[in-house]
């Protein structure tokens, strides 16, 4: 192995830098902090990171305007963004994706989340042997029953779009479901249903929603959660992720 | 002065009529599209504009009926002020939160408004003609309109200041012409000779719904829409 694979991790508080460093360097990344967005956006540009982790409020100009500086620069376009931050309703991640990050990590996270989404966004020649060892034994790997028994226990929601109406026009045609079993199940979808429970109101199999909740969750018209009202990482379910 | 007395002498409900006339096709136009996205895309804020839209249509042709048959009763001015500021009402309360159990309820709310409002269309014949204190009725039912119109005027106004989309721009210009138009109604209330700068707010409304409708007409950048194509490996067998 050449050079190792960077990530920059750009956070106030010296104790979650020191974490998630600690949590990388066991995965064998090579580890670069800083403490606020000047500093952070200026040892992006020094470094060359392959792989930004970026919390939402800083000192002196925000992750959001970090990941947006970031994503001017012709050369940062795509760079992994990771946002994390404390502040995770759905409409803070959904904002902080529009700000351009690939992902957003609500705190408190587990080294095992954390390690498992920065394998996700990089590049599979840049994980290092230890992170790809550790994707293998992931719920990544989950797959046909397995995944569809997961499914059934989740709830979908539906993800707000504050926008609409808004500052976009709702009647440009682009809020369709084109699919109608997608356009099915979005309409049965209250909040408080399981996916299971949803299958018997709907009529439909459980690959069918299945397959509808992986078009909802790619046009970000839905979110999974589970009972005790945890968000579940969407790309476990979508295929080619 | 010249031009406003030359308004009158047009024809008194030439400039009424054409208000009528583009309120009724423009609001139609955009509940009918309204409808028809809310069957494919089952979002909340589609059928509370859609309703909204299609009350203010039947007002608009009320109105026109109200105000040239003369062989029947029809006392439209009730409805045409409450349904408008019902309508307009329930637009705004869905700008104002995108949670989904909120939205719900707007639309439940809504329904039942849209029934009674039918009611009292249905009831037209039977309204008493003469507002009880005309003046201060008609100011209040009519500027309420107004007044939520100007609401909405901000509310776009501070979203274009928040993030500059041509939308939210024209959704604030078609508001404000919309609000203005209102307002310009309210001094023949009070008294006599207050015809023309009634007639001048007419025209300021149809620009308003003109505005209006060329906003929702837009068509948003796809390269902007930020949906991420779908791409499924293989859909799965129904067997």
């Amino acid at each position: 192995m050449g050079i190792a694979t960077t990530v920059l991790i750009i956070d106030d508080s010296l104790s979650a830098c020191q974490f998630m460093a600690g949590i990388l360097e066991k995965e064998g990344y090579r580890v670069i902090t800083a403490t606020d967005g000047h500093e952070g956006v200026m040892k992006a540009l020094q470094e060359r990171p392959h792989c930004v982790i970026l919390d939402v409020i800083l000192p002196g100009i925000s992750g959001f305007e970090v990941c947006r500086r970031l994503r001017a620069n012709d050369h940062y376009h795509h760079l992994p963004i990771i946002l994390v931050s404390t502040k995770n309703t759905p409409v803070d991640q959904s904002w902080g994706l529009r700000q351009g990050a690939d992902r957003y990590l609500p705190k408190p996270f587990t080294e095992e989340s954390l390690v498992q989404l920065v394998g996700d966004v990089l590049p599979e020649h840049l994980r290092p042997p230890a992170a790809l060892h550790h994707r293998g034994a992931s719920p990544q790997r989950l797959a046909g029953q397995e995944l569809l028994l997961a499914l059934q226990k989740l709830i979908p929601r539906r993800s707000e779009d504050p926008d609409l109406m808004r500052l976009s026009n709702p009647l440009d045609g682009s809020v369709v479901i084109p699919d109608k079993q997608a356009r099915r199940l979005y309409a049965a979808i209250d909040g408080r249903k399981t996916a299971d429970e949803l299958c018997s109101i709907t009529h439909l199999k459980m690959k069918e929603i299945h397959r509808a909740l992986q078009i909802l969750l790619a046009q970000h018209r839905i979110q999974l959660y589970t009972r005790d009202g945890k968000r579940v990482d969407s790309s476990l379910f979508l295929n080619g992720q | 002065m010249n031009q406003n007395v030359c308004l009158v002498a047009i024809d008194d409900n030439l400039i009424a009529n054409i208000l009528a006339i583009t309120l009724f096709f423009a609001s139609l136009f955009i509940s009918l599209r309204a409808f028809s996205l809310y069957i494919r895309a089952r979002t909340p804020r589609l059928l509370v504009l859609g309703l909204s839209m299609g009350m203010i249509a039947l007002t608009a042709i009320a109105s026109y009926i109200g105000d040239n048959v003369t062989t029947l009763t029809f006392n439209v001015k009730w409805f045409q002020y409450i349904a408008q500021t019902i309508s307009f009402l329930f637009i705004l309360l869905s700008l104002l939160r995108s949670t989904e159990d909120y939205q719900r309820k707007i639309v439940r709310w809504q329904i039942i408004a849209s029934v009674l409002l039918v009611l009292l269309l249905v009831l037209t014949p039977f309204l008493p003609k003469d507002f009880p204190d005309p003046a201060v009725t008609k100011t209040l039912l009519s500027g309420s309109r107004a007044v939520i119109c100007i609401i909405i005027f901000f509310y776009y106004w501070i979203a274009f200041t928040t993030k500059e989309t041509s939308f939210s721009f024209l959704m604030s210009a078609a508001f404000l012409l919309i609000s203005f138009g209102y307002w310009m109604a309210i001094p023949k209330y009070f008294g006599p000779g207050m015809e023309q700068v009634d007639q001048v707010g007419d025209i300021v409304r149809t620009c308003g719904i003109l505005v209006l409708l060329i906003a929702v007409s837009l068509r948003r950048n796809p390269a902007k829409l930020g949906r991420v194509p779908l791409q499924l490996e293989n859909p799965p067998s129904h067997a």
